[in-house]
């Protein structure tokens, strides 16, 4: 609704010097929804309403991207996103706030996804889980995933009374349908801000069984990524690290996974606040 | 039993040797809550990190888990997960800006491309 306001014209098209390549530029509206905002409070706490956590800006009440009023179900939740507000410097980074957005997306819901679609999509990535796609060559590589993941996989199955099955093939090993209506009964009994917390946790790891490793407190965020990185690392300890592409991007998704696993630890119990706070 | 200590101690996370009864968790415990604490320092470059909620809260939870009888106490290996994982948090946060900032493109600066066709720029006489 709102980006489509924004997407209605002043484009201005500029025909470049060589030849007629034409550049769009962004709308004047755009830019200042994608420039980084000053940083326009001095002072960060927390207020509790109703049972819920609220954030103050100096006198200003933190609003979600909808312009609903952010509020979240825990005390610690509430100060962590405060202490994100509370760093930044004279500009808002953003993207540097993890909890903050999935608090928003908890509370926007900005996809409009029921909680079965995305349970759906998040079972999904089963099917195409890292750690269940072996390589047998080199072989130093297929012992590294045996000795590192094997155990995880084995502890799911324990756990979930599945029967996930690594491969080396390309095409997806097939998962019993019991396996999956179980996996699907447990991620219901779940909230649903846990599940936006999972879907993250899922979505960076590239793995449904290290996400649930994670939640299951068997592995920390740092170690679940590692084990996801395997075989990047490997290859990485070969020909060489990049800093600003393999350090970049290690750093940003360890943040990201923790936030996740923080996260889901902190809204775990609290189904019937988060509840209350979408009646 | 909790060792008397002055208020006005520089390191805190002496106060936890304490607190932590069990010796194997409660050492790599204390570990993360220092490291913590020292990355609670660049939330806010110019005061203590003793001012924040977050110091307040972690101290708060590491107090309250302090006494139990048990060798393997539940609620404290949730703790240390949920420490480590802010730990980790606060680090991927300062790392990616750190790199970020590092290696963000820049316009080159007018002695840069001078350089680039081997000239230099010319010395300014010093202003008095």
């Amino acid at each position: 609704m709102v980006f489509q306001k924004l997407l209605i014209p002043n484009f201005r098209t500029v025909l470049s010097r060589h030849g007629n390549q034409v550049q769009h530029q962004v709308p004047i509206q755009m830019k200042r929804f994608l420039k980084d905002p000053k940083k326009f409070y001095k002072n960060v706490s927390i207020s509790k309403a109703d049972g819920l956590f609220e954030i103050n800006l100096d006198k200003n009440k933190l609003k979600t991207p909808f312009g609903t009023l952010f509020r979240v179900p825990t005390e610690p939740l509430a100060v962590a996103v405060a202490t994100e507000w509370d760093s930044q410097k004279e500009m808002i980074k953003k993207h540097s706030m993890y909890l903050t957005s999935l608090c928003n997306t908890a509370i926007d819901n900005p996809t409009e996804r029921s909680k079965e679609t995305v349970i759906q999509s998040v079972l999904r990535f089963l099917e195409t889980d890292t750690l269940c796609f072996r390589l047998d060559e080199p072989p130093e590589l297929a012992e590294l995933q045996t000795n590192h993941w094997d155990p995880v996989i084995q502890w799911f199955n324990d756990r979930y009374s599945a029967d996930i099955k690594p491969t080396t093939g390309i095409i997806s090993p097939t998962i019993a349908e019991e396996t999956l209506e179980n996996l699907k009964g447990h991620l219901r009994s779940h909230n649903e801000w846990a599940l936006v917390g999972i879907e993250s946790a899922v979505h960076s790891l590239k793995s449904l069984i290290l996400a649930f490793a994670l939640i299951d407190r068997r592995v920390d965020p740092e170690t679940a990524l590692k084990l996801s990185w395997l075989e990047l690392e490997f290859q990485v300890a070969k020909w060489g690290r990049v800093e600003w592409s393999h350090d970049v991007e290690f750093a940003d998704l360890k943040a990201r996974v923790s936030a996740a696993g923080l996260f889901i630890h902190m809204v775990l119990e609290k189904t019937e606040t988060i509840q209350k706070m979408t009646s | 039993m909790l060792k008397a200590t002055c208020s006005g101690s520089r390191y805190s996370w002496h106060k936890c040797q304490a607190m932590m009864a069990s010796p194997v968790a409660g050492r790599e415990a204390l570990l993360v809550l220092r490291s913590l604490i020292k990355e609670l320092r660049y939330v806010k470059p110019g005061s203590s990190p003793r001012n924040l909620m977050a110091y307040q809260h972690i101290m708060e939870q590491y107090r309250s888990n302090q006494v139990t009888s048990e060798k393997v106490c539940r609620a404290r290996e949730e703790l240390l997960h949920k420490a480590r994982s802010y730990l980790s948090l606060l680090q991927g946060i300062r790392e990616h800006e750190a790199l970020n900032q590092e290696y963000k493109g820049r316009e080159r600066t007018l002695e840069e491309s001078a350089n680039l066709v081997g000239l230099r720029l010319p010395k300014s006489p010093e202003k008095d």
